[in-house]
């Protein structure tokens, strides 16, 4: 019966890769537009069921206003200010002395608009996709084709601060939710033709453009091109954020490790991209994907590569610390509590035993409670309103701390502990490896509950084995850790200075053009120079 | 296809911990409040002639916290059990103290001076050695003329709990006076066990309290019955006792063995009558050789030490009389010298190699270690020994001159 079941749901699935999604649905099939306006306004209309923003602007044009022309645009996707001067405008002023439709046509499209961008389709199916992407369409009576102008002009949000990667030093802008802003925001930090930008259309119905960006000559092509296969394999109604995107082109989808970098920073960006990575941006999402991506980069904050390079070692180092005790803190206190309570100091072990006298839990319940009452807080948080923030903190500090403290239901060196942890994980720089961190502590402790310092050695051994065998788009995830990559340490524990990094991750395609001139160490002037002052 | 096998493997993964947790039933796990926490053991012999072993256990609860005064409670109780041998004594135990016995804390083995009227050391100290939870790196000691229990019953003020004030003051001693030798369980062992070397233990005493001062809002003096010291040392020859060293024979001990660190010597005012004059050691080595020539066995023993003036009793200008900083540092090395002078007869009266002169010469002349080790008891209280200390002294504190009456 069950091996019915799974064939059952085997041809379904089949059934349904095999149909394009977009088919399913009542879109149009190839159409050619008609030569009579009036069948194509209807058929536009039709497209869009009378949708009462669309708007179907009749303006008659040529000598005398002899001839009938067609404005379509969607009412709240289009500049109208833009529509009004840079195509009514034109096209009844400058067709004045023209009497021939398709002379009228070729002239508009030639010519007489004001804009850069100005396409040409036969298909009634296009025009409607594009009306619907933003642009207007210009149709003449007598002529079977129709002039899409770019026009798009919707509200969108202003280029400000990023909010899950902030930083002391660095840019202060983050993306935003507009492919276009992004990309401009790219391509200001690198002003170089090479910087190369591919546009996808993902998504058959929400149709949303992707881009896929990466520099030519320093990305491997090969790489390259696997992003871009995988990106046009990808069939799915629509996509609504990167995140979507991210699980349908990752290498590793069942593993609890990401292997796309996400960010929010334009810097970052560019950053990557220098180091011959690619970069996928979304539209409608402030959220690009970098990739190939390896495990060091998740610990990486921009501002590692702006403060002075001591100080981006130590708080990297740093980092790396929080994420070793993030990952291990409260099954560590599992198992020493349970198992190896000879490795604490005896004052210690002592102070711990005073406060789980009257515990009415074992250790690893205390602690999976407190995990999860953490967990709590730090959803509700999250999700709460920001004016209510305040109301959260209060219960988690105060009523959960505090009073569970008192009453005896856990210790407050387990207090102690999960603050610990949660402090350490909120310095992962991104979120996508803190949530896996989250997700892998849970295992731990059952582990460190169950064997001791031995399960979570166990535990340990089996995650860092299952790192190993990660690649993301061909790269080991540990690189250059393992396999040890001697001349990339400069930029995995530590940074080196800016004057020494003078290499690429070794996946780039040439490794022969250095990044840094060698010799810029600042040192003072020859003696030369500067003998003799006093002459 | 590869994503079903994938899953299947996860699916195995969850199955194997989810059954690891279960048919494990969590092996060895001991909550830590279900420990009783011992700081201390005490072995004497009891009146029936069994083994009767104090522990000293932690009462973490009495320990007092951050919040609230301190009680009054105890930091710790003891209990006193009796048993063939130490295993099942420890292990008798476990009809008093509610919580599990717990050792790996233990930092003290404090065996009464009777225990070793007939028998030796050895039948005691198999468990610790043989057993994983007690630790090889706890101390060691004899108490002289009174029994271990008396010593763990003990009080300190400002370290409630007697095994760790014991600690203390063997931490101090050892820094600042090296007139203990701080022996663990491994120590013994080793010594107990290598060729030409005999085993010692840090001595400790039970002093009987007798309140003489008074003070307005002390705890409870009037139930301190005594207070307990650690000092000198306890001889061993084999495994049997067989007498002490006092505190300066053991400093003398140390001085030969380089393990004083920072000690105080004091000697006779060689300008004024009467007064004496302490000096601060600020670092000492001590090394030893031991020569044989046919039979004629004679040991040499070098010490050089780095001091400061301490304190003089009479005052001295240095500018006028320079010599006597010379006279200074000559009575600092024939106090030194004396010291090492009793400490190495009272060995040789004991007829206990503790220097480990035998094991110099196991160590570098194996072959004439062969002939002589049969004979050593014989050789050992007849050795010659020569003693050359040299004594350095640097600052002579803040002041040039000492304060004088007008």
């Amino acid at each position: 019966m069950l091996r019915n079941l799974v064939r059952k749901i085997k041809r379904f699935s089949q059934s349904e890769r095999n149909k394009a999604p977009g088919e399913t649905r009542g879109t149009y099939k190839h159409t050619p537009l008609s030569h009579v306006l009036e069948v194509n306004e209807a058929r536009i209309r039709q497209a869009f069921g009378d949708s009462f923003d669309l708007v179907c602007r009749r303006v008659a044009i040529g000598k005398h206003g002899s001839i009938a022309a067609l404005v379509v645009h969607l009412n709240e996707m289009v500049n109208p200010q833009f529509v009004s001067t840079a195509i009514i405008e034109r096209i009844v002023d400058k067709t004045e002395h023209l009497t021939d439709p398709n002379t009228v046509y070729t002239q508009i499209r030639d010519s007489y608009l004001d804009l850069t961008d100005v396409a040409e389709t036969h298909d009634l199916h296009k025009v409607a996709y594009e009306i619907a992407n933003g642009n207007t369409c210009i149709l003449v009576q007598g002529v079977a084709k129709a002039i899409v102008c770019q026009t798009q002009g919707y509200s969108q949000r202003e280029v400000s601060q990023p909010t899950t990667e902030s930083t002391i030093r660095g840019s202060k802008e983050g993306l935003v939710e507009s492919l276009a802003v992004n990309l401009s925001l790219i391509r200001r930090r690198i002003r170089n033709p090479n910087l190369r930008v591919e546009q996808f259309t993902i998504g058959e119905v929400s149709q949303t453009p992707v881009a896929l960006v990466y520099i030519e000559g320093i990305a491997n092509p090969g790489i390259v091109a696997e992003a871009r296969q995988r990106l046009s394999r990808i069939k799915v109604d629509s996509i609504q954020e990167s995140g979507q995107l991210e699980e349908f082109i990752e290498d590793a989808p069942l593993s609890p490790f990401p292997t796309l970098l996400r960010t929010e920073r334009p810097d970052r960006v560019t950053g990557n991209l220098l180091e011959g990575r690619f970069a996928i941006i979304t539209d409608g999402s402030p959220f690009a994907l970098i990739a190939p991506a390896t495990f060091s980069m998740f610990l990486t904050a921009p501002e590692d590569y702006f403060e002075r390079f001591f100080a981006g070692s130590v708080i990297r180092l740093l980092r790396y610390l929080a994420f070793l005790l993030s990952l291990t803190l409260p099954s560590l206190y599992v198992a020493i509590t349970t198992f190896h309570q000879e490795l604490l100091p005896t004052p210690l072990i002592l102070s711990i035993a005073a406060q789980r006298n009257q515990i009415p839990f074992p250790a690893v319940v205390e602690a999976i409670l407190m995990e999860i009452v953490f967990e709590l807080l730090r959803e509700a948080g999250i999700r709460l309103p920001v004016i209510l923030g305040q109301a959260v903190s209060i219960i988690g500090a105060l009523v959960i701390g505090e009073a569970a403290l008192r009453a005896g239901l856990v210790s407050a060196a387990m207090v102690v502990v999960v603050a610990l942890t949660g402090i350490s994980s909120f310095v992962t720089p991104i979120f996508s490896l803190a949530i896996s961190v989250r997700l892998l502590r849970f295992p731990l402790m059952i582990l460190a509950s169950a064997l001791g310092l031995f399960g979570i050695l166990a535990g340990l051994a089996s995650m860092l084995t299952h790192l190993l065998t990660l690649r993301s788009f061909g790269v080991p995830y540990l690189e250059p850790i393992a396999p040890f990559v001697a001349g990339e340490q400069r930029d995995v524990v530590f940074r080196a200075p800016w004057w020494a990094m003078n290499r690429r991750p070794r996946f780039v395609e040439e490794q022969t053009d250095k990044r840094v001139a060698p010799g810029q160490i600042p040192r003072p002037p020859e003696p030369e120079q500067t003998k003799d002052p006093g002459r | 296809m590869k994503s079903n096998k994938a899953l299947r493997l996860t699916v195995y993964l969850i199955a194997i911990m989810s059954l690891m947790w279960a048919a494990s039933g969590c092996w060895s796990r001991r909550e830590i409040e279900d420990l009783a926490f011992v700081m201390a053991i005490g072995v004497d012999r009891s009146p029936s002639g069994n083994i009767q072993m104090t522990a000293q256990f932690a009462k973490p609860e009495a320990m007092g916290s951050a919040e609230g005064p301190k009680s009054q409670e105890k930091p710790f109780w003891v209990a006193t059990t009796e048993g063939h041998t130490m295993f099942e004594a420890f292990r008798n135990l476990g009809y008093i103290s509610p919580k599990r016995p717990y050792l790996p804390h233990n930092n003290f083995y404090i065996f009464g001076e009777d225990l070793f009227r007939e028998m030796g050391i050895k039948p005691f100290l198999d468990l610790i050695n043989r057993d994983p939870e007690p630790r090889l790196t706890a101390r060691i000691s004899v108490v002289k003329g009174a029994t271990a229990k008396d010593l763990l019953q003990a009080e300190f003020e400002g370290m409630p709990m007697s095994a760790v004030a014991l600690r203390g003051i063997m931490n101090h001693l050892t820094k600042a006076w090296g007139t203990i030798h701080e022996t663990t369980i491994r120590d013994f062992l080793d010594r107990m066990e290598s060729e030409g070397i005999e085993p010692i233990a840090m001595g400790a005493e039970v002093i009987p309290f007798e309140p003489d001062i008074e003070i307005e809002g002390e705890v409870s003096r009037e139930q301190i019955k005594a207070r307990a010291t650690l000092g000198g040392t306890a001889v061993f020859k084999g495994d049997y006792l067989v007498g002490w060293l006092d505190n300066f024979e053991t400093r003398g001990l140390n001085w030969i063995l380089g393990k004083v660190n920072n000690t105080v010597v004091e000697f006779p005012h060689p300008g004024a009558e009467d007064k004496r004059v302490s000096v601060e050691i600020l670092r000492a080595t001590g090394s030893f050789e031991v020569q044989v020539e046919d039979e004629d066995v004679r040991a040499f023993i070098e010490v050089n030490a780095v001091g400061n003036l301490g304190c003089i009793q009479e005052p001295v200008d240095f500018i006028k009389q320079p010599e006597v900083w010379t006279q200074f540092e000559k009575g600092a090395e024939k106090a030194i010298e004396d010291e090492i002078a009793r400490a190495v007869a009272a060995l040789q009266r004991l007829g206990s190699d503790a220097v480990g002169f035998g094991q110099y010469i196991f160590r570098r002349k194996p072959k004439e270690w062969e002939s002589l080790k049969h004979r050593w008891d014989e050789i050992f209280p007849a050795i010659g020994v020569d003693i050359d200390v040299t004594v350095h002294l640097r600052g002579m504190g803040v002041v040039l001159k000492s304060a004088e009456t007008k």
